[in-house]
């Protein structure tokens, strides 16, 4: 019962924090030189049109009606509307989430195996060449950056081999090898990085137990070496892990952009882009306050799972 | 007789990102197009398929054209449209009254049966074309054109074209297929508009009953092809209609897919998948040597250079910013900037305006842009009192073609003893220092299209001399308008401004000529800002497309008076 009491109250913990993301955003965005009319009528505008629309849009009310008025309007469930689309932010949202969530869940599926394999074989390996190779690639990953990895493989495998369309997205449930061909490079792009962090963190907190007094007596007992390594090393080792795994998810978002950038993905990362480039208020709002409530739930359940892992960890 | 200019097109080219692709089959505005480069040298192919004709009749029917675009369209709606790239895809929706010849030597009647015919000096009648049918089946009449530009000049629908159309005092249906424009004064570009996107015509019925939003997103116009599918920020697919008034297009369907990156659509069109991308500057050599496609400089008919702020000293003296012009070699800062993509620009107008104008543009070159001379600028700064240097801010919006030239300019200042600061800001910023004049030097493009008033008018009028008054502390262009606001009483500046009105107002294109002159000349002698280069984008498509030739001026090169494109497999 106790979780559940526990769980209720994180959720509620949610709401001032969410509040408090909302605010600033609002405050740092409306700090920000010019407004959503001015970029969009762009250079030499009429000066009555301007006027005319931005009298429309209230931006030229004070600052905490529009606040007031745009936070009664979240309450209600009203993302608000994007002013260079004129279409409601949820619906912008709901084309855009699915390539989103794909691209992001594909390179957590594929960057978590390898690299708690990666980083187990490492630290089993403590400072012999099968450790020191395993680190140097994941240096290669962590220091090579995304958008560079993401037009070499275009260049590689789409123009020189031809072996893979270069950009574009189409739903898997529409066409799933089509759909499989156009995934495998920016899900590589985006899980290098994502390997070679998870890798690095596994490897430490990995070395760091099987220094611990517990694995000198496992192994003076006798227990096979595989089954230090897995059963008992490991699960202890998985509490900082799991800690991390919560926190690469704002990691993947931002790697996401450029990813849907370069190969064409029509993902919320851009639409997020797009919208910080015209000031679009009502996208910026809408999607900074569904990633952070996102980020809330990735933390809450990770918190959770320390439970399963540590049984320790008491909801009090 | 010029060629099609559409202003919509020009307000928002800064935005763009560096290589057009697709959409440099801009809604034309206007030029001599340039001759492109063809690989294997063919001009046209025919790899294997017969149609050798305009009409289409021989070419294989069917297939998808599959486009290019740098970013999505917001609106489906030509009367609330204000991106350029978006005009590229409206053109194959909806159709205006007037078209252009793809060469730009004329405007010939599209929806209109013949070309407006002049009652007096404000008043035209324009017939319209019998038995054109809309994407829903309804005809087109009277009605519909009428409702097409009243809509628009409604100041409360609040239309981005409103602007554009301003020399419109109200169009009325004068028969079943007629109306009558009555125009607030004479003006020159009045068929060119007509042939644009900002003369779209809608119809009534379903625009009314969709309602603005709704019809933004589920289109009814008269073109070639007619929506099919929408998917925000990944494709727009429109498909063949086969009522077309000319001729149904052999295609059958015509898709554009919004790939970002310059560099990843042309590798999309060297691979085949789609027909036709920009190049960017650094793969011109890789596309040359591509045997599948065919490239073409396509003129930007714009201009990029830098401006200074005449309120802010010590740029309110003429000797200093003549001195810039000493300063630095402009044809190298072309060449960091652009490679073989761009040409130099003299009196504010691009290459091919002022040859089509038959401005003296190489005596402004020798007299305006001498080459670059240190001991000359340093001179000139000493003459004005600034031999010890000053201070600068330079801002640049995070443009890598402006950021270039503002590093250029600053390393060239260094040399003379002038500490300039770059600052890079965002486009809000950007433009709200334009006008505010928070910025001492700063770096500007502008697509004004063929005719010379899309640049004299937008970029050197004085607006306090506009009909609606503005503010005091409303500069209006950073172009021109901080030198107006640094001298208020000049004489000589009201007179270029008198020009730039009155050309607007006369047939006459010797009379409009010769006012050109003269306000360049007034302008190019003040130095408000140096003109450096204007674009050329390289667009390159596959030779597997018939009877397709983009040019700066054609609106909609697949399907049109002139020629119906096709596929071979």
């Amino acid at each position: 019962m106790s979780m559940y009491r526990y769980t209720a109250r994180r959720l509620l913990q949610m709401i001032p924090v969410l509040l408090g993301v909302f605010t600033l955003t609002f405050v740092m965005m409306h700090s920000l030189p010019g407004n959503p009319v001015r970029i969009y009528l762009g250079l030499n505008p009429s000066k009555e049109l301007a006027d005319q629309l931005i009298h429309q849009y209230g931006f030229d009310r004070p600052l905490w009606q529009q606040y007031l008025d745009y936070l009664g309007r979240i309450l209600h469930g009203n993302l608000g509307e994007s002013f260079m689309r004129k279409r409601p932010v949820a619906d912008l949202m709901m084309e855009r989430i699915a390539p989103t969530l794909t691209l992001m869940g594909l390179s957590y599926a594929i960057a978590l195996p390898i690299s708690i394999l990666l980083g187990v074989y490492a630290a089993s390996r403590h400072n012999q060449l099968g450790d020191h190779v395993s680190r140097f690639l994941g240096l290669v990953g962590l220091s090579t950056p995304n958008f560079w990895l993401g037009l070499m493989l275009i260049f590689l495998l789409a123009l020189e081999f031809q072996w893979l369309p270069a950009s574009g997205y189409v739903p898997f449930a529409q066409a799933p090898v089509e759909s499989t061909k156009r995934l495998i490079m920016p899900v590589i792009t985006l899980a290098t990085a994502q390997t070679a962090t998870l890798m690095r963190m596994t490897r430490s907190s990995m070395v760091e137990e099987l220094s611990q007094d517990y694995v000198q007596t496992a192994r003076a007992y006798g227990l096979p070496e595989r089954r230090i390594l897995l059963k008992h090393a490991f699960r202890n080792a998985l509490l900082p892990l799991v800690t991390i795994i919560g926190l690469q998810l704002s990691f993947l978002l931002d790697g996401s952009v450029i990813a849907e950038k370069i190969f064409a993905i029509p993902g919320i990362g851009r639409l997020f882009f797009t919208g910080m480039t015209h000031q679009d208020y009502g996208v910026i709002m809408g999607l900074t306050l569904i990633f952070a409530f996102l980020f809330l739930m990735g933390v809450l359940l990770t918190d959770l799972a320390y439970a399963y892992i540590d049984p320790r960890i008491r909801y009090d | 007789m010029t060629d099609k200019y559409e202003y919509s097109l020009n307000r928002r080219r800064f935005l763009t990102v560096s290589a057009l692709g697709g959409a440099t089959a801009l809604a034309g505005c206007g030029g001599k197009s340039t001759t492109g480069d063809n690989p294997g040298g063919a001009g046209t192919d025919n790899s294997g398929n017969t149609d050798t004709g305009g009409n289409g009749d021989g070419g294989a029917k069917g297939g998808t054209f599959v486009n290019t675009a740098p970013e999505d369209a917001t609106t489906l709606d030509p009367r609330m449209n204000e991106l350029a790239w978006a005009n590229g895809m409206l053109n194959y929706i909806f159709d205006p009254l007037l078209a252009v010849k793809p060469d730009g030597s004329e405007v010939v009647p599209h929806l209109a049966k013949e070309k407006p015919k002049k009652q007096d000096e404000t008043t035209y009648t324009v017939p319209i074309r019998q038995g054109v049918t809309f994407h829903d089946g309804s005809k087109l009449t009277a009605d519909d054109v009428e409702y097409s530009f009243s809509w628009v000049l409604n100041p409360d629908n609040k239309s981005t074209n409103q602007e554009n159309l301003a020399f419109i005092d109200n169009v009325k249906k004068s028969g079943d297929y007629e109306v009558t424009f009555n125009l607030k004064h004479p003006y020159a570009l009045f068929e060119l508009t007509l042939a644009g996107m900002n003369a779209a015509i809608i119809p009534k019925k379903a625009a009314e009953s969709k309602g603005q939003k709704k019809f933004a997103q589920e289109p009814v116009g008269s073109g070639p092809f007619k929506l099919k599918d929408w998917q925000s920020g990944s494709d727009l697919t429109l498909e063949r209609f086969d009522d077309y008034f000319l001729e149904a297009p052999n295609l059958k369907q015509l898709k554009y897919r919004i790939i970002p990156k310059a560099s990843v659509q042309f590798v999309e069109l060297a691979t085949g998948n789609v027909h036709q991308a920009g190049v960017p500057k650094d793969l011109l050599k890789k596309a040359q040597g591509q045997s599948n496609i065919q490239m073409k400089r396509i003129s930007q008919f714009d201009y990029n250079g830098l401006i200074f702020n005449a309120k802010h000293e010590p740029f309110g003296n003429r000797k200093v910013r003549k001195a810039m012009q000493y300063l630095v070699d402009y044809d190298e800062m072309l060449k960091v900037t652009k490679g073989e993509l761009g040409k130099r620009v003299y009196g504010f107008m691009p290459k091919e305006v002022n040859e089509a104008w038959d401005f003296p543009w190489k005596e402004w070159k020798e007299k305006y842009y001498p080459a670059k001379d240190h001991d000359k600028a340093k001179q000139l700064l000493n003459e004005a009192g600034y031999g010890d240097g000053f201070s600068v801010n330079m801002s640049t919006h995070s443009s890598g073609k402006f950021k270039n030239m503002a590093i250029m300019l600053q390393n060239e200042m260094d040399k003379v003893g002038i500490n300039a600061k770059v600052q890079e800001v965002s486009i809000g910023e950007w433009l709200d220092q334009l006008d505010t004049g928070e910025y001492d030097v700063t770096f500007y493009g502008w697509s004004g299209g063929q005719d010379p008033d899309g640049f004299y008018y937008y970029l050197f009028r004085d607006p306090r001399n506009d009909d609606s008054p503005v503010p005091d502390d409303y500069v209006g262009n950073a172009s021109a308008g901080m030198l107006y606001e640094a001298h208020p009483d000049s004489k000589k500046l009201q007179k270029a401004d008198e020009k730039i009105r009155k050309a607007r107002e006369l047939q006459s294109r010797d009379e409009r000529r010769q006012l050109y002159i003269d306000a360049a000349e007034t302008f190019m002698s003040e130095y408000p800002h140096i003109p450096v280069y204007s674009e050329q984008s390289a667009t390159a498509w596959s030779k597997k497309v018939n009877d397709y030739e983009p040019t700066a001026f054609v609106s909609q090169p697949l399907c049109n008076e002139w020629s119906n494109s096709s596929l071979s497999n």
